[in-house]
């Protein structure tokens, strides 16, 4: 129908044909999850732990997220209308999507992980929207596999270290806004209704995070500006 | 009785409300000692920088320049605390697509396989 991009509007008819229907509501919301596919499995790619891509697909972990989608889809039309910016309400379809499928991958890092991996006792963070949280090790990886080398700077294999020590200085929000915002490219709203800060708000911390990143990878002579480098 | 635990986290997302406590008026410092320094001249002038950066980031996204220059140059005023913004953004987007390359990459190489196997 429409992968890779969905206007609100066929989500709105989609969510209210599936509202309304006795039975088959998942049929009509298949369509938007479809064009969500990539934007999920991207958020998917970039969280899931290194030591669990090994073992287990992003492919398998959206299939239990689907299911798990489908289970609690009744649940979430019951809710009611989306959130408004004056009031409370549900959470918009794609980001209750992502949270749903933040949490599949939780739930495969605790079973491939052990139940002492890191984030299971605890409650889930709502800066990554239900996901694991963007660690510094996941975007000193981005980093590094991009293949990309700011400033002309050879990004190799041993700095993989010093960069997600560098990055490990930025605070846990900082570096998700910076993920969501460019990795996973949410939008700005999107972003905000996540951290649950105005959008005025998120984009002052997006600024504030790009920032801190340059100070950080700086220390280790990485600059994105090209008139900040050394001579 | 309690409802058996989902094999997934039982708590539901409950959307978030708009902030009814803003750090700073407009809300939009996400600290309130940034807010406490933070003068209208400050405010005004953050609000610039995310109008441009926002600008930037969409015209990267939508295939467009890839030169700050011409924002740059158009905001003189605001070009020490803008440029590496700019940059960072740049920066960023750049290695988030060569991610989606790769990423591109390896699942027609894996579905190639998997095809070349069946086959």
């Amino acid at each position: 129908m429409y992968r890779g991009h969905v206007e609100q509007d066929d989500v709105k008819a989609a969510l209210e044909a599936a509202a309304s229907s006795d039975e088959g509501a998942m049929e009509h919301v298949a369509p938007v999850l479809e064009a969500y596919r990539d934007r999920i499995e991207r958020m998917l790619r970039l969280r899931m732990d290194h030591r669990v891509a090994a073992r287990v697909g992003v492919s398998d972990v959206m299939q239990d997220a689907y299911i798990e989608v489908a289970r609690r889809l009744p649940s979430y039309l019951a809710e009611g209308a989306e959130s408004t910016t004056e009031e409370r309400g549900r959470m918009p379809f794609f980001l209750w999507v992502r949270f749903i499928a933040g949490q599949a991958l939780r739930q495969t890092h605790r079973l491939h992980l052990g139940t002492v991996a890191r984030d299971a006792g605890r409650d889930v963070p709502m800066h990554a929207g239900g996901a694991p949280e963007a660690s510094s090790l996941m975007l000193a990886n981005a980093l590094v596999e991009s293949g990309v080398s700011p400033s002309g700077i050879a990004v190799r294999e041993e700095q993989r270290e010093a960069l997600n020590e560098a990055l490990s200085s930025l605070d846990v929000e900082d570096r998700e806004v910076l993920f969501m915002r460019h990795f996973e490219q949410l939008s700005n709203k999107e972003i905000a209704a996540v951290l649950q800060l105005t959008p005025g708000g998120a984009s002052i911390r997006h600024l504030k995070a790009l920032g801190r990143l340059q100070r950080a990878l700086a220390q280790f002579g990485i600059q994105f500006d090209p008139a900040s480098e050394a001579p | 009785m309690k409802a058996a635990p989902s094999q997934f986290l039982s708590c539901e997302p409950a959307m978030p409300q708009t902030p009814t406590h803003p750090t700073s008026p407009g809300d939009d410092s996400p600290t309130e000692g940034d807010a406490a320094k933070k003068t209208p001249d400050d405010r005004a002038r953050d609000r610039r920088l995310v109008v441009i950066v926002e600008a930037f980031l969409r015209q990267v996204r939508n295939g467009g320049s890839l030169d700050p220059e011409p924002f740059l140059e158009a905001s003189s005023d605001l070009r020490a605390e803008l440029t590496p913004l700019l940059y960072g953004v740049l920066r960023l987007e750049q290695i988030s697509s060569s991610l989606d390359s790769l990423r591109k990459t390896t699942r027609e190489r894996q579905e190639n396989s998997e095809r070349e196997g069946s086959g």
